[in-house]
């Protein structure tokens, strides 16, 4: 014999869910930066298609039954990955002056206030516009900006990974042991 | 019944989403209009779309208060009632049908804009996801804590069901 058969050896894959991950916090990244459709994002869409992709693809891959915990955690991660990406490159882009969509972002502000606040309130937000360009992005919005956006992607990704973990159920049923005489 | 902690988690959880509500109101009723922007990354926040109160709407839509609150009820409720996953995943499918449908009739021109189907829906969908994520959230609990295997035990079961 020799020491090879010694070596502890691993039957079955591990599953790995970075991949999954990656793929589904890229979908989270690429529906959270292109004009316009970041804005129809509704009730936590974009989160939940990325989680559900990311899901869908572990479960499918090493046919697997995930508990609510895991999909959570699945979940939570792909929305960060592709929330937290989608986020610093849109700051990158405006500090470039590179974001287009930030013009149609401002006037949706402009919108809101007017119909949160009146005139007054749209005018406010309007010179704050005309200010935050002049000035430029400041350090405290980035970090709030950040602290929203962790928030919800965490949010999205609690609901999503949840509901993923429910409906994505791969591994065999388990039957159950015969009663005993 | 559930441990301490696996209900503190349930309480604490409905609290988060009923102040997440709580202050969408505070945006619109006393609240700088710049805070409006903080619901913007997950709804679209149309007017003719939200509550209002005193005229100024609420800062997230009808379907976004209503989830929110089926989450805030649902992490509460399911601690004390266990109706068991399979049912709850059959209503949780059923009920994302029903957002679809509620979608395709707007858009297809069957209603317009109805507040009542949006609440409905919105409320039965957060219900019936915060039982899961309720259990996911007291496995995750339970696993960084180490806690004993009677309260596991009690998780696997409640699962299995």
């Amino acid at each position: 014999m020799t020491d090879q058969n010694y070596l502890p050896t691993d039957p079955v894959e591990k599953p790995d869910d970075f991949q999954a991950m990656l793929i589904g916090g890229g979908l989270v990244f690429i529906l959270s930066i292109i004009p316009l459709v970041n804005f129809l994002g509704c009730c936590l869409v974009i989160q939940i298609l990325g989680s559900f992709l990311a899901i869908h693809i572990y479960t499918n891959k090493y046919n697997l039954t995930i508990s609510p915990g895991k999909g959570i955690v699945l979940g939570i991660l792909t929305c960060l990955l592709g929330g937290t990406a989608a986020f610093v490159l849109t700051m990158i882009l405006q500090k470039l002056g590179l974001d287009f969509s930030q013009q149609f972002m401002q006037e949706q502000m402009i919108k809101m206030a007017e119909n949160f606040g009146g005139p007054e309130a749209a005018q406010q937000v309007r010179e704050e516009i005309e200010r935050q360009n002049i000035e430029g992005v400041g350090i405290v919005q980035v970090v709030i900006g950040l602290v929203i956006s962790v928030i919800f992607n965490s949010i999205g990704g609690l609901v999503a990974g949840a509901i993923g973990a429910a409906i994505f159920k791969r591994a065999p049923e388990a039957v159950p042991p015969a009663p005993a005489e | 019944m559930e441990s301490n902690s696996g209900r503190w988690i349930g309480f604490a959880i409905s609290g988060c989403f009923l102040g997440l509500i709580a202050f969408s109101v505070y945006i619109a009723v006393v609240g700088p209009a710049s805070l409006g922007g903080f619901f913007s990354s997950v709804c679209h926040q149309w007017a003719d779309r939200c509550y209002h109160i005193h005229d100024v709407p609420l800062a997230i839509c009808v379907r976004c208060i209503w989830i929110y609150f089926g989450l805030a009820i649902g992490h509460t409720l399911f601690i004390f009632w266990k109706p068991g996953t399979k049912r709850i995943t059959r209503v949780l499918i059923g009920v994302i049908g029903l957002m679809f449908l509620d979608v395709a009739f707007e858009l297809i021109g069957i209603y317009s804009n109805w507040f009542w189907s949006r609440s409905i829906i919105g409320f039965l969908f957060g219900l019936s996801v915060s039982y899961f994520t309720l259990l996911g959230l007291q496995e995750l609990y339970f696993k960084f804590t180490n806690s004993n295997t009677d309260d596991r035990s009690k998780l696997s079961t409640y699962r299995s069901r």
